[in-house]
């Protein structure tokens, strides 16, 4: 399977062309700006003005990932997203109790409903392909890949247009600080879509090897599900980005992307598109990492201590 | 109020409810039709404006079918409001 | 060769019943379980009739043992109850030991679907929050998201999944989950999956039903020519899913199979269906495909029928295009249940699956004028004793999402 094309939004000028330099943000606090596009060249302005945020980051990773595919109508629209559109969630929620469930608009209700942004995507194609939202936290995008790959297996013909968005407000924000979150990285949002497909189209970036869920040991930690896993999989990768720091894995290069990208559930998908990018040979410097020369083999590894797993993600070199 | 000042209230508030960015009221001709073609406004559009009706002026349309009649433009808008309301 | 897909167990909680039994006896007898709200604190109590299930949080937690003593989300609690009693038939599932989950032989997964998630929980966080934002208590926000409420229910079954995810879909979720069940057992990456979905009855999407001016203040009239809208419901509802070595491993007895799926997109507009139905078409269109079956081989059509003015007519403009050489029966079970949202695709899955094990049609209600005229049609009281093979079931939501199964009698 191969990553034909990738398009991605976040606390990096990651949307655009050319060399990336990835800033390292640490001992930062507060909520990282994101590095957005001129919205209204990708999408039509009157459709805009009830788009929001996470909304217009994934319609624009959508749009840019497909023209760069050269594909108009994708067989298949899948979309990860933990949190769904908190925005609209946190407007209706609001006005429901300040105006005492009367008097209430539509507008924030049917935008704050998790598949939004997937269909949207259809609605702006008219494009009436297969089309499903995963919501399973951290390994939301993981899961949209899975079907994918489900996908891809049943009829190798297709292309399919896979992406992973999550949105940062005021009020998770303040939730979610109260729970503990944001002591290591400040919180952040960002979106990632890919077409996938099983031929190597001139422009592809990388192959997708596979995602797997592989239990982990919550006692022996990460480093040592993903030392099993080498003997597993029997192959060794030159990179692992992680969302976890110090990871030692036989002396592998490895970092936490979310240094890079902040906090937000789906920012692997961050890391998948990075992986894209170092993997098709773009000059990428990433401040606090000594990447290693030809790599052929990326690993992203998500883990779930709850759970005792983690998701894997193999990307190789096309 | 009489119908002129109406009619300028009414085109301020539309922007505002249905977040109209780049639009001023200049730009919403009075009788042009709002649905369609003119602004291009859209069924959940017109739920807004059924909203926008009961909190600023007290009008409560009973059924969305009525809608696409009071609605066709900011005259008959305005029309409707000072049949109907405050 | 790719294996069959067996349904080896079923699980429903909703107005109508605690469990599938309940259920079936409520559908025969023509017993709806909407009417005025009683559990929710809403303002709207008396103005929108709802399939609300007549048990508190605290009721529902009892009966279904829910380890951790503190408040859950009323989700959780509804769709643990159904994912119990759909494992039921599996011997031995307590352990994990011999129902898989990790261990050599048998691979397992747990698929659901929900739209409203912890939010019931969320909406009374809310208030004091929104006074100070050091305000409200954590613990009605720590299972907010979807696949936090999944795995709260994954977890309290006493099974190792191998695999665990979320789908929202709004309406056309649960039916999304069963069809990525089937899919992840035809391509031999799973031997058993239970998929579904569930969802309860809050302000949120009752005021926010409200808002699009669809509900309907009275009982609702589904596929009714003066139908006035919908009414909510709540519920859960699972199917065991299981390949044919499950099946066989430990003996289970099952007498349909999951043989047709298809998700398709409207493409229309964010909550109106089109007015010939394209999506749905593509859905019912796609699933025969995938089934081999044409159009005349389905008896029975376990129609999404709202009661919305624009779903009724959208849904039965699709299937007049699609059964050009005849119209299979036709109802809704909504009139029974309201519309459960995510839930639905497998609420309405089990009992289609239920129709053909017993070979009998269940009624829609309070059609007084059909949508579809011609007699014979439209299935108005319980019938027994019906030569069912195959049946479909829609399942159409907001954001164009429409998916259609079809299950089949072995």
């Amino acid at each position: 399977m191969y990553i034909q094309s990738a398009s991605c939004i976040s606390a990096q000028a990651s949307f655009n062309k050319g060399p990336l330099l990835l800033k390292a943000f640490s001992g930062i606090k507060e909520r990282l700006p994101l590095v957005e596009p001129d919205y209204t060249v990708l999408v039509d302005p009157k459709l805009i003005r009830r788009m929001s945020r996470i909304i217009r980051m994934g319609v624009a990773t959508a749009m840019a990932a497909l023209a760069e595919a050269s594909l108009t109508q994708p067989d298949a629209i899948l979309l990860g997203t933990a949190y769904g559109c908190l925005d609209d969630t946190g407007l209706f929620l609001k006005k429901m109790v300040e105006n005492q469930e009367e008097m209430l608009t539509p507008t924030a209700f049917i935008q704050s409903t998790h598949n939004t942004v997937a269909a949207q995507i259809a609605l702006l194609l008219k494009c009436h392909a297969y089309n499903n939202t995963y919501v399973q936290r951290t390994w939301s995008f993981q899961s949209a890949l899975l079907d994918a790959c489900l996908l891809l297996q049943e009829n190798p013909a297709q292309r399919i247009l896979v992406g992973a968005a999550d949105e940062c407000t005021a009020y998770s924000e303040a939730i979610l600080r109260r729970f503990g979150m944001y002591k290591a990285f400040p919180p952040a949002e960002g979106a990632a879509c890919f077409v996938l497909g099983t031929e190597k189209t001139a422009g592809s970036l990388a192959q997708l090897q596979s995602v797997d869920w592989v239990a982990v040991d919550p006692a022996a930690g990460l480093s040592a599900g993903l030392a099993s896993s080498i003997e597993i999989f029997g192959e060794k990768p030159d990179l692992i980005m992680s969302d976890c720091d110090d990871l030692i894995v036989s002396g592998i290069t490895s970092f936490n992307y979310r240094r890079y990208t902040g906090e937000y559930p789906t920012a692997s998908g961050f890391a998948v598109w990075l992986a894209a990018m170092l993997l098709s040979g773009q000059p990428v410097e990433i401040e606090g990492v000594n990447l290693p020369r030809g790599i052929q083999r990326i690993w992203i590894p998500v883990l779930d201590l709850h759970t005792a797993k983690m998701a894997l993600v193999r990307l190789t070199a096309c | 109020m009489n119908r002129d000042e109406l009619i300028a209230q009414l085109k301020r508030q539309i922007i505002e409810q249905l977040n109209l960015q780049n639009v001023t009221a200049a730009d919403i001709k009075t009788d042009d039709p709002l649905f369609g073609e003119g602004l291009g406004l859209d069924s959940i559009d017109a739920l807004e404006l059924i909203v926008l009706m009961q909190q600023q002026y007290k009008i409560k349309l009973a059924n969305a079918e009525e809608g696409p009649k009071v609605f066709k433009s900011v005259g008959t808008m305005a029309d409707y409001i000072l049949t109907h309301g405050q | 060769m790719a294996s069959n897909v067996h349904i080896a167990g079923t699980g429903v909680v909703s107005a109508i019943g605690m469990n599938l039994a309940e259920n079936l006896l409520s559908l025969a007898a023509g017993r709806t379980g909407i009417g005025p709200i009683r559990q929710l604190q809403t303002v709207h109590q008396t103005d929108f009739p709802s399939g609300e299930i007549p048990l508190s949080n605290a009721e529902l937690q009892q009966r279904c043992g829910w380890e951790d003593k503190r408040p859950q989300s009323r989700t959780a609690l509804l769709g643990k109850l159904a994912a119990m009693e759909a494992l039921s038939t599996l011997p031995m599932q307590r352990n994990g030991s011999e129902s898989g989950g990790g261990k050599p032989g048998f691979r397992s997964a747990f698929i659901s679907a929900t739209s409203v998630a912890g939010m019931d929980l969320t909406e009374d966080f809310f208030p004091p929050f929104l006074q100070q934002a050091s305000a409200g208590r954590l613990q009605q926000v720590v299972n907010h998201e979807c696949g936090a409420i999944t795995h709260a229910i994954a977890g309290s079954l006493g099974v190792n999944w191998d695999y665990c995810t979320t789908i929202s879909t709004a309406c056309s979720s649960a039916a999304n989950a069963i069809m990525l069940g089937a899919r992840l057992i035809k391509a031999g990456k799973m031997d058993m999956v239970l998929a579904g979905g569930t969802d309860a009855l809050s302000r949120f999407t009752l005021n926010g039903f409200n808002t699009l001016m669809i509900l309907d203040h009275q009982l609702c009239q589904p596929f009714d020519q003066q139908r006035r809208g919908l009414n909510l419901g709540e519920g859960a509802g699972y199917l065991l899913l299981v390949n044919d070595a499950v099946k066989e491993r430990f003996g289970l007895t099952s007498q349909v199979r999951v043989t047709g799926y298809a998700n398709a997109n409207d493409a229309h507009h964010q909550t109106a269906s089109s007015p010939d139905g394209a999506g749905s078409f593509l859905a019912m269109q796609g699933a025969l495909a995938v089934s081999q079956l044409q159009p005349a081989d389905i008896q029975y059509i376990n129609l999404h029928g709202t009661g919305t003015q624009n779903n009724d007519a959208s849904e039965s403009a699709a299937i007049r295009r699609l059964f050009t050489n005849g119209l299979p029966r036709l109802s809704t079970t909504k009139g029974f249940t309201g519309h459960t949202l995510a839930a639905c695709g497998a609420i309405e899955a089990a009992y289609s699956v239920a129709s053909l094990e017993r070979q009998c049609l269940y009624p829609g209600l309070r059609i007084t004028q059909p949508v579809i005229e011609e007699p014979g049609v439209m299935v108005n009281s319980f019938e027994e004793g019906v030569a069912l093979k195959n049946i479909l079931s829609n399942s159409f939501g907001f954001g164009g999402n429409c998916s259609s199964l079809i299950f089949s009698l072995s």
